[in-house]
């Protein structure tokens, strides 16, 4: 039983990824409207998609609560490489949250915006700037969720270990490719900018690889795992 | 496996293949250095949008202390080369101190050169040069600070009478990630203070 | 071993050529491509990619080229 629902939790990482980039898709978002654009241009932006904007943050709200079936089998994996990593599994759990709410909460900032596109246009910059920079400068809980589920990786010692090690390498390598967004507090333009070639396309890049990467490997490891079932049913005494 | 045992195993490196490391360590080393491209990139555009204002920005830097951090990066990666292949033959790396020792000249030339840069008047928000370089130097420094960890751990490896296969693993690794830093570095010093 | 006197020579001759503070885009490709034959020394000798298996010293080859050629195109199309 537990095999399956372990299958059944980390598969929703591609149901998290196809939602997340469709809603960027049917928001616009894909290029990002750029930091340098003047209020009105923000405004107009609003106004002109505003349909589209508030389906696709509806999508991606939704695609927000599909993480924790896999953020939860990330965790039930690490605990099974060795019940001693407990700890590194809890963090994992907090940073994986983290990240629940480092979707939630712009999202619903950006429907805010959306909400009234009529209003004074220097108001619907401050909420469009307070959204933007939530959605891309909260690389920190994922930058510790890759980073301690590849020490958790590193510390299978069994011969054949329930993640490939390599994955673990891949995740220090994507925690790197997570830091730049922390400048885009710096920039209004350039590649650190929120719709930079570094803060946006790499780290938002580098988001989709990890849970296109993780998710298959997270579902065969399921397969490994004990299958402990469910508190049986007494066989009657024959 | 014991370092003799690992002996065997090296001895013969032009008839056996070998992988530095565990294989896994590659796609964090190579994926690091195509990021690094990425950045080499972003010089290279800025300085074929504005060469005047590259030009007039890269004087304010010291490319003798940059040449001097360079003759310290590949010293250190020499001396970690020749101090893998003596942990390997099972012979005391005397060398591995020294290459600490010139990890931790390198950082301190830098934070020299910073300070002078920034006592000239120009700060990260100068123009996209001093961005540029103040940004990807210092993510590039970030990266030796954990090649300093990477020396230390080799060093402590060294110390043992005997390596495991695990342990001598660990330490080809080490090495090759300290090589990366020095290789980095190799491409980041020509564009910021050379081409001009 | 010879690799490390070439490489600060190389190190050397590309910062005479570089001090020079010469705009010549001739001379800033030939900084950008002693800059990448000392990579690939680097990984070749110092990494020991010269002994490792055809896919792993093939993919260094791939990257040391490819930053090269996309360097050299920047410099010399803008």
């Amino acid at each position: 039983m537990s095999r399956r629902i372990l299958t059944v939790c980390a598969s929703f990482g591609y149901l998290f990824i196809g939602l997340f980039f469709a809603a960027l898709l049917i928001a616009h978002w894909i290029p990002p409207m750029a930091p340098s654009w003047s209020a009105e241009r923000v405004a107009a932006f609003y106004t002109d998609h505003a349909n589209s904007i508030r389906a696709g943050l509806v999508v991606m709200l939704v695609g927000a609560v599909a993480t924790a079936p896999f953020v939860a089998a990330l965790s039930s994996l690490i605990r099974r490489i060795d019940s001693r990593l407990e700890p590194l599994a809890a963090i994992q759990l907090v940073c994986g949250a983290a990240n629940v709410a480092a979707i939630f909460v712009p999202v619903l900032i950006f429907t805010a915006t959306a909400y009234r596109p009529d209003r004074s246009p220097d108001i619907t910059m401050a909420l469009n700037d307070t959204a933007w920079i939530m959605l891309v400068m909260n690389a920190f809980p994922a930058v510790g969720q890759a980073i301690v589920v590849g020490v958790a990786i590193l510390a299978d010692k069994r011969p054949t270990p329930l993640l490939p090690r390599w994955a673990a390498y891949l995740n220090f390598w994507m925690a790197f490719l997570f830091l730049p967004s922390i400048l885009l507090t710096f920039f209004k333009t350039g590649p650190f900018a929120w719709n930079g070639i570094l803060s946006f396309w790499v780290a938002a890049g580098a988001f989709g690889v990890w849970f296109l990467v993780m998710t298959p490997l997270m579902m065969r490891a399921a397969k490994r795992v004990d299958d402990d079932r469910a508190p049986a049913v007494l066989e009657p005494v024959a | 496996m014991t370092a003799t045992a690992a002996r065997t195993e090296h001895s013969a490196p032009q008839r056996h293949r070998h992988i530095p490391g565990e294989p896994g360590l590659w796609v964090f080393l190579l994926g690091d250095m195509i990021m690094f491209s990425v950045f080499f990139g972003f010089v290279a555009v800025l300085h074929g949008r504005h060469p005047r204002m590259f030009r007039t920005s890269q004087q304010a830097l010291h490319p003798d202390l940059g040449l001097l951090n360079t003759l310290l990066l590949l010293t250190a990666s020499a001396l970690v080369a020749r101090g893998l292949r003596q942990l390997r033959s099972g012979r005391p790396a005397r060398t591995l101190p020294w290459a600490l020792l010139c990890a931790l000249g390198f950082a301190a030339v830098k934070a020299c050169e910073y300070a002078l840069v920034i006592r000239g008047g120009h700060t990260p928000s100068s123009n996209d040069f001093f961005m540029y370089y103040f940004v990807f130097t210092g993510i590039h420094l970030a990266h030796l600070a954990i090649g300093i960890g990477a020396l230390t751990v080799l060093i402590v490896l060294s110390r043992r009478p005997a390596l495991s296969r695990g342990q001598l693993l660990a330490a080809e690794g080490a090495a090759a990630y300290w090589h990366m830093v020095d290789l980095l570095w190799l491409v980041l010093f020509p564009l910021f203070y050379l081409v001009a | 071993m010879w690799v490390f006197p070439v490489l600060v020579l190389a190190t050397l001759s590309s910062w005479l050529l570089g001090i020079e503070g010469s705009t010549s885009t001739l001379i800033g490709c030939a900084v950008v491509v002693i800059a990448l034959i000392k990579v690939r020394l680097v990984g070749l000798h110092f990494m020991e990619l010269r002994n490792a298996p055809a896919a792993l010293r093939g993919a260094f080859e791939v990257y040391v080229v490819a930053t090269g050629a996309t360097l050299l195109t920047l410099y010399l199309v803008l």
